[in-house]
């Protein structure tokens, strides 16, 4: 039977033809929502309430605020994203790639400039923020409120505010050790061997990199010398104690991590896995080395709802915000204007470490965070990783 | 003369024709899809990397320089010398559990159960891997709690999944399965003649193997250790899973420049980390492929 070459070879350019077709198809982006920047807010001189109308109705034209980096379970912003929707039905706030680090954000920001997609509003570390900073992408917004928010949980300019900070705390799964460690000096106790984690890696993740700034002023440093810090974690390292996986809610359930260094606003969230599993826990916070650290949010330049992400800021901040991040464990930045006007209840209080603990927390500035990063950097690989 | 008669009776030139097209540009239509996707995903993202690592320079040193000096060069040293041990434990544990399957060969069930679940395992990596050996042989695990009713205390000797040699046991995991492939095809090529010839001639057990099979096997055995070598040396999920906490491996140090929260603005430095990656295995992909051919030779 002699095959008919010259069909073969037609049917075969189709195949290749039409298998190009699909592939561009595919690729081709299906999104058509219309991306209409609604009037900017004009001065507020006939509407004296805050958040404007004007506002609140070019938001509600945009129908939609792009969120990224928000997981359910960090300091509540399940019920926060909740209360938004509650309170603006007719707005909408996903949250792109929850899990995402605060330097994907930017990477977001800088890939998807003029998409449809683009975030609007970021939470970011503060040494990402400055960074966000240096590339100009900040919008500038004061949110209502200003004033309430204390000088050093915010930017001059308006460029971006911390809605909420946390303290740096030791967990422990008491089901499987029996006492909890409460401070960095306990750690060091032979019987934590093999127990003891950090929340990722400090060259890159926050809540370990303020971990070691903990360590630090627990050690004889300051925000200006982490190396105490550095050296206290190669001792706990070459002690055995510090064990070397990531913590995830898996490894604390099955007691793979049962001592862990993380933000007092990151236990609730992990509370009902843990009481589903029948395992009782304990947050102390570091009687020898007390760190508060926030997170900077703020909108972005250029983003397709500006009035959304304006709105969303000034919710965060607001009162039903303020209460959201105090059920996660958060504290507001707001939190003596609202303790001040009896809105904080008891059982909220319960949730947080005690006032006193509260009242002497500081900041470190941004220089001091920038210099401690290049050291770090320079310094944890040598001391710690490589032994 | 009929030698003259059939030269010239090979009809006209036309019939030469058809051999001449498929070294046109047809030949190629049929994977220009392909190429098209090598291009896209594999070389363009490639000289991007490059561009960006031999960028501009912000710091005192040129990226590509400081991504093999000091703690970095330590990460290469110690990325190298996990893929060079997982390689070649793979290699030799490899080549016996393939080489006792060629001898069960006539039992046609169990060797392909055996290459079945050697192409699954031989590709499972990454974050299930991860657990699956925390579960097994972390501080918690199985296997650790009933080695300890036997009175093995792997905690107390020190072992940690995290470590160097925990390590080196879970990609182990996918390295020999990998081998147990490659070898199949190169063990069933050993004649089972050559061994009786070679016993004819005189030759004990350890000659064949030294003289006869050794060398014969010796190509597909260096071309196995060049990828396994490549397969862990570039092995990501799976090593961040485990050991986040103080990782030394350098895929894991390109998330901290790229990904991370802390270190801002040393982007070419990952990106120059990554381009000595490229390198590096472009450097034993190459040497895989000229062994192999070399291989192959053997087999006409």
């Amino acid at each position: 039977m002699k095959t008919n070459t010259s069909r073969v070879r037609v049917l075969r350019g189709f195949a290749v033809v039409a298998a190009a077709g699909l592939l561009i198809s595919a690729c081709g982006s299906s999104d058509s929502s219309s991306d209409t920047s609604g009037p900017d807010t004009s001065a507020a001189a006939a509407d004296t309430s805050c958040p404007d109308a004007a506002l609140t109705d070019a938001a509600n034209a945009e129908a939609q605020v792009n969120l990224i980096a928000l997981p359910d379970n960090w300091a509540n912003y399940k019920g926060i994203l909740q209360s938004f929707r509650d309170k603006y039905p007719g707005i909408a706030n996903p949250v792109a790639n929850p899990d995402a680090s605060s330097a994907d954000e930017l990477t977001a920001v800088e890939t998807l400039k003029g998409q449809p997609d683009m975030p609007d509003a970021l939470d970011v570390s503060p040494a990402i923020s400055q960074e966000v900073d240096t590339k100009g992408l900040w919008e500038p917004y004061k949110p209502c409120s200003w004033d309430e928010i204390p000088d050093v949980m915010k930017d001059a300019d308006g460029k971006w505010v911390a809605a909420y900070y946390g303290i740096m705390a030791i967990g422990t799964n008491t089901t499987i050790v029996k006492e909890a460690p409460d401070s960095f000096a306990a750690l060091k106790d032979p019987k934590y061997k093999g127990l003891v984690s950090l929340n990722g890696d400090p060259r890159e993740a926050g809540a370990a990199f303020a971990a070691v700034m903990a360590a630090s002023i627990a050690n004889g440093g300051s925000f200006d010398d982490i190396l105490p810090g550095i050296k206290y974690f190669a001792e706990l390292k070459k002690l055995g104690n510090l064990a070397g996986t990531d913590v995830t809610e898996a490894t604390v359930i099955s007691g793979e991590t049962p001592v862990w260094l993380d933000w007092t606003y990151n236990y609730p969230g992990l509370a009902p896995k843990l009481t589903e599993n029948g395992i009782t826990w304990a947050i102390r916070v570091p009687t020898d080395g007390v760190y508060g650290g926030f997170y900077a949010q703020g909108a972005v330049v250029g983003s397709p709802h500006p009035n959304a992400a304006k709105l969303w800021i000034n919710h965060i901040v607001s009162d039903e915000g303020a209460l959201g991040y105090l059920e996660g464990g958060a504290i507001p930045a707001r939190f003596a204007a609202l303790v001040a006007a009896g809105k904080v209840s008891t059982e909220m209080m319960a949730n947080l470490p005690a006032p006193e603990l509260i009242a002497s927390i500081t900041f470190p500035t941004p220089a001091q965070i920038k210099a401690a990063k290049e050291i770090l950097a320079a310094q944890w690989g040598p001391l710690v990783a490589d032994q | 003369m009929s030698i003259t008669n059939t030269q010239s009776s090979r009809g006209p030139s036309l019939r030469r024709a058809p051999r001449l097209f498929t070294h046109s540009i047809r030949g190629w239509l049929p994977i220009a899809p392909f190429i098209g996707f090598v291009a896209v995903f594999l070389l363009m993202p490639a000289v991007v990397v490059f561009q960006r690592a031999l960028g501009r320079v912000d710091g005192p040193k040129a990226p590509m320089v400081e991504a093999i000096t000091g703690q970095y060069r330590k990460s290469f040293i110690f990325s190298m010398q996990l893929s060079a041990i997982t390689a070649i434990l793979g290699v030799i544990i490899g080549t016996m559990v393939a080489g006792s399957i060629v001898r069960l060969g006539h039992r046609r069930g169990i060797r392909n159960a055996f290459t079945g679940y050697s192409a699954v395992a031989a590709n499972l990596g990454g974050i299930p891997l991860a657990f699956a050996f925390l579960a097994a042989l972390g501080m918690q695990g199985l296997i650790t709690k009933l080695l300890k009713t036997t009175g093995v205390d792997l905690i107390g000797m020190g072992f940690k999944v995290s470590d160097f040699w925990g390590i080196v046991v879970v990609y182990l995991y996918f390295q020999i399965p990998l081998m147990t492939l490659i070898m199949l095809p190169a063990l069933d090529g050993l004649k089972p003649t050559w061994r009786e010839a070679a016993a004819n001639l005189g030759a004990g057990d350890r000659q064949y193997w030294r003289f006869v099979a050794l060398p014969l096997l010796l190509p597909s055995l260096i071309a196995g250790f060049l990828l396994l070598f490549a397969n862990a040396f570039s092995a990501y999920a799976t090593a961040y899973a485990l050991s986040s906490g103080s990782s030394k491996l350098v895929p894991v140090q390109i998330r901290f420049f790229l990904q991370g929260n802390t270190i801002t603005g040393k982007e070419n430095l990952g990106y120059a980390l990554a381009a000595w990656m490229i390198i590096i295995m472009t450097v034993s992909m190459t040497g895989f492929i000229m062994l192999r051919r070399r291989a192959e030779r053997w087999r006409r």
